[in-house]
């Protein structure tokens, strides 16, 4: 801004009166915003600030979880018994058979 | 158990690895009265197989482990298994040199603080070693078996929870 060079302290100030400017134009008196949008109390703003980035953050980033259903853990298990010993017949290493009541990929087993 | 890396990554290497279900879970419900419950299981318990790439079983783990004792003991199985070359009379001869030893638990140091439900898995490993292990080593020295032909018995004699009751035994304890 050319008068912040005859007058340093009015820059932040002059700076900070176009930006409400623009905020209060772009939020009155644009027509798509009035039809999409609620005016935005200005005391609210501070507010979109923390809930903006967490609403998207839910929205990008997390999953539907099955009611009830969990990892089985980080073991790689095979869908069923013929398969594990296919698989031991190939690789030489021993089937471990876990036995439990339940499931164990159920959040109660 | 299967969710911590370190016993995760030791199954993955040395195992091919399956859960099979032998029967649902009995579920209790609490129901406190002020729109608060909670759910537990009741009376489960779990078997751990080794067994050849045919399917015959070599070894088990009853029940419930602490983790450093579960690895150890599959340590030692697997090492036991591979000096029998998979072979039958050398598998059958495995369980009765078992039978004459004296199973204990390895010691284990518990972290300052955990000695609850650590105390009570190192207290369940215990048994297991103690007396399960040689309940099952008489049985399969006698004959061979596969998961599928010796659950009942095992989980009837050997965990005491008859998976062929409905109840699971309990109706008897009300």
């Amino acid at each position: 801004m050319g008068s912040s060079a005859f007058f340093p302290g009015i820059h932040m100030k002059l700076d900070s009166f176009f930006k409400a400017g623009f905020l209060a134009l772009l939020f009155t008196s644009n027509p798509s915003l009035a039809r999409d949008q609620k005016p935005i109390n200005p005391a609210d703003m501070s507010k979109m600030v923390i809930e903006q980035p967490v609403k998207t953050l839910l929205r990008e980033r997390t999953m539907e979880v099955v009611p009830g259903k969990v990892s089985a853990g980080l073991v790689k298990w095979h869908a069923d018994m013929k398969l594990a010993t296919e698989a031991a017949n190939r690789s030489g290493k021993p089937v471990m058979v876990f036995h439990l009541m339940g499931n164990l990929d159920d959040r109660f087993c | 158990m299967f969710s911590r890396k370190d016993i995760a990554d030791y199954i993955n290497a040395n195992f091919e690895p399956v859960w099979v279900s032998v029967r649902p879970v009995p579920k209790v419900e609490i129901d406190f009265g002020n729109g608060r419950k909670v759910t537990r299981t009741l009376h489960g318990n779990i078997a751990t197989y080794i067994c050849t790439s045919k399917g015959m079983v070599f070894d088990i783990l009853p029940g419930i482990y602490d983790p450093a004792q579960y690895r150890a003991q599959l340590q030692a199985i697997v090492s036991a298994l591979a000096q029998t070359g998979g072979r039958q009379d050398a598998m059958l001869a495995y369980h009765r040199q078992q039978l004459r030893k004296t199973h204990e638990a390895a010691p284990v140091t518990v972290p300052a603080g955990f000695m609850g439900i650590y105390g009570e898995l190192l207290a369940d490993s215990r048994i297991n070693e103690g007396s399960r292990r040689d309940l099952i080593h008489r049985i399969l020295q006698a004959r061979p078996v596969t998961p599928e032909s010796i659950k009942i018995e095992l989980y009837r004699d050997i965990l005491h929870a008859d998976i062929t009751d409905p109840y699971l035994g309990v109706d008897k304890e009300i």
